[in-house]
C-alpha cells in the first residue's frame, strides 16, 4: 500500500486531477447508508480524521447500486430491518469482486437481535449509543 | 355584479399557482432546514470526536454559523447517539452554546430531574422504545436515580421507567414494589412489573403473580415462558403459573444449548 504522503505529493507535482484519481483509488470507501440525513453526517462528523472517501447512501436502493459499480470496502448502516426475514440484502451488497464489510448500527440490544443479524452474515453490531473512541477502534481492528 | 364575478375568476385561475408556490416554498425550507440541520450535526459530531477538548473559541465558531435552535436540537439527536466521555464534551457544549430555556432539549443533557419532569408532563403514554431511550440517555449521564418515587407514583409513564429501570439494573429490593405493581388493573403495567420480576429473579409464587398470569394474553404468556428461561427459573418454580403445554415448552428451552445455569 503506498503511503498516502507519498500520492499527495505525486498529486501536487502531476497536477491536481491526476494525482486526486489516483488517490481516490487507493483510498478506503466507506459507505454510510441510512434513510435519516442527520444520522449520516452524525457518523461522517465522527470519523472526519480517517482517511477515507465517505459516500452517503439515503436509500436501499442507492446502497445496492453503489455496491453493484463495486464502490466500497466498507457499509455502515442503521437499517436492520434491511437483513432480516430471508432478504438477500447481503447478497445485493456483496456481489461482484469486492465483499465489503458491514457494520450495522441499532438501539435494540437484544441478543436475538444480534445472533439473527451475525448469522446473516455482518461483521459488527455497534449499539447506540455508541462511543465514538470504540466505533473507531472497530474500524481499526476490522482494517486490520 | 360582473366585474365581482371577473375577479373571482381570476381569483380561482391562481389558487392552484399559490397553491403549488406554496407547497415548492415549504419543500424548499424543509430540505433547507434539514441541511442546516445535519451540518450542524456534523460540525459537532467532529467536535466531541476530536483529539483535543473543545473550546469556548469553537462554541463561539459554532454560534456564528447555526442559530440557537438548530444547535439544540443537534444536541438533542446527538445526546441520544452518544456515550461515554464524548457526552461530556457534548454537555459542554450544551453549558454554553444554548443559553435560552428550549424545553427537554438542554434539560435532558444536564439535568435528570428536570428530564423526568418532561416524561411525567407528557399527555400520551411512551412506547416501550421511547421508555428505553429515556432510561438510556439517564444511564448515559451517569445520574443516580431514586427509583422507588418512580414506582410509587400515580403517573403511567414515570412507574413504566421505574420499571425499565428495575429489569436495566436487577434492582432486587424493588420486590415489593414489582409485586404490588403484578397487580395492577393495567395490563401493560401488569405486564412490564412481570418481566422485571423475571429479571430480578423475583419470587413468582405470590397470589399477585399468579393472577396477573391469568390475566395475559396467550402471547404475552409464550413472552413470559421465554424471559423465566433466559432469567434462568426451573421448571419447578414456575410449574404452577403455566398450562402444560406451556410447561413442555419451558423445559424444551431449559435442556438447549443457550441454557448454562438454572436456579431456584
Amino acid at each position: 500500500m503506498v503511503d498516502l504522503q507519498v500520492v499527495h505529493i505525486f498529486g501536487i507535482f502531476f497536477g491536481t486531477t491526476q494525482g486526486r484519481d489516483i488517490l481516490l483509488c487507493l483510498m478506503r470507501k466507506i459507505v454510510i447508508h441510512s434513510s435519516s440525513a442527520e444520522f449520516r453526517a452524525f457518523v461522517r462528523g465522527l470519523l472526519s480524521d480517517i482517511e477515507a472517501l465517505f459516500i452517503p447512501a439515503a436509500t436501499r436502493k442507492e446502497l445496492f447500486d453503489i455496491c453493484r459499480n463495486g464502490g466500497c470496502d466498507l457499509v455502515l448502516t442503521d437499517d436492520v430491518q434491511m437483513f432480516m426475514n430471508g432478504s438477500d440484502a447481503i447478497s445485493q451488497i456483496r456481489r461482484g469482486e469486492s465483499l465489503p464489510q458491514i457494520f450495522v448500527f441499532s438501539h435494540d440490544s437484544s441478543e436475538e437481535s444480534i445472533t439473527a443479524l451475525l448469522e446473516e452474515g455482518i461483521n459488527q453490531f455497534i449499539t447506540l449509543p455508541l462511543a465514538p473512541e470504540r466505533l473507531r477502534r472497530k474500524l481499526v481492528t476490522q482494517e486490520s | 355584479m360582473i366585474p365581482l364575478f371577473d375577479e373571482a375568476l381570476v381569483v380561482a385561475s391562481l389558487l392552484p399557482v399559490v397553491m403549488v408556490a406554496f407547497e415548492v416554498c415549504r419543500a424548499v425550507i424543509v430540505r433547507r432546514r434539514v441541511r442546516k440541520m445535519s451540518e450542524c450535526v456534523e460540525r459537532i459530531a467532529e467536535m466531541v470526536a476530536a483529539s483535543y477538548e473543545p473550546t469556548y473559541r469553537d462554541v463561539c465558531h459554532l454560534r456564528s454559523l447555526f442559530s440557537e435552535r438548530t444547535i439544540v436540537e443537534a444536541l438533542r439527536f446527538l445526546s441520544v447517539h452518544i456515550y461515554g466521555c464524548a457526552l461530556d464534551r457534548l454537555q459542554y457544549l450544551a453549558r454554553y452554546s444554548c443559553e435560552g430555556d428550549y424545553g427537554c432539549g438542554k434539560e435532558l443533557l444536564c439535568n435528570c430531574d428536570l428530564s423526568l419532569q418532561a416524561v411525567a408532563r407528557l399527555d400520551r403514554p411512551l412506547t416501550i422504545g421511547e421508555v428505553a431511550r429515556v432510561t438510556l440517555q439517564l444511564r448515559s449521564v451517569g445520574a443516580s436515580i431514586a427509583y422507588t418515587p418512580l414506582l410509587v407514583s400515580q403517573n403511567r409513564n414515570l412507574q413504566f421507567v421505574g420499571l425499565y429501570l428495575c429489569q436495566l439494573f436487577s434492582l432486587t429490593d424493588a420486590e415489593p414494589h414489582l409485586h404490588r405493581l403484578a397487580a395492577s388493573e393495567d395490563s401493560e403495567i401488569s405486564y412490564a412489573a412481570l418481566f422485571a420480576l423475571c429479571s430480578i429473579r423475583g419470587d413468582l409464587t405470590t397470589a399477585e403473580v399468579l393472577r396477573a398470569v391469568e390475566r395475559l394474553a396467550p402471547q404475552h404468556r409464550s413472552a413470559l415462558v421465554r424471559h423465566a428461561v433466559q432469567s434462568c427459573y426451573s421448571l419447578h418454580s414456575c410449574a404452577h403459573l403455566f398450562n402444560s403445554k406451556e410447561r413442555a415448552e419451558f423445559a424444551q428451552r431449559v435442556s438447549s444449548y443457550k441454557c448454562r445455569i438454572v436456579c431456584n
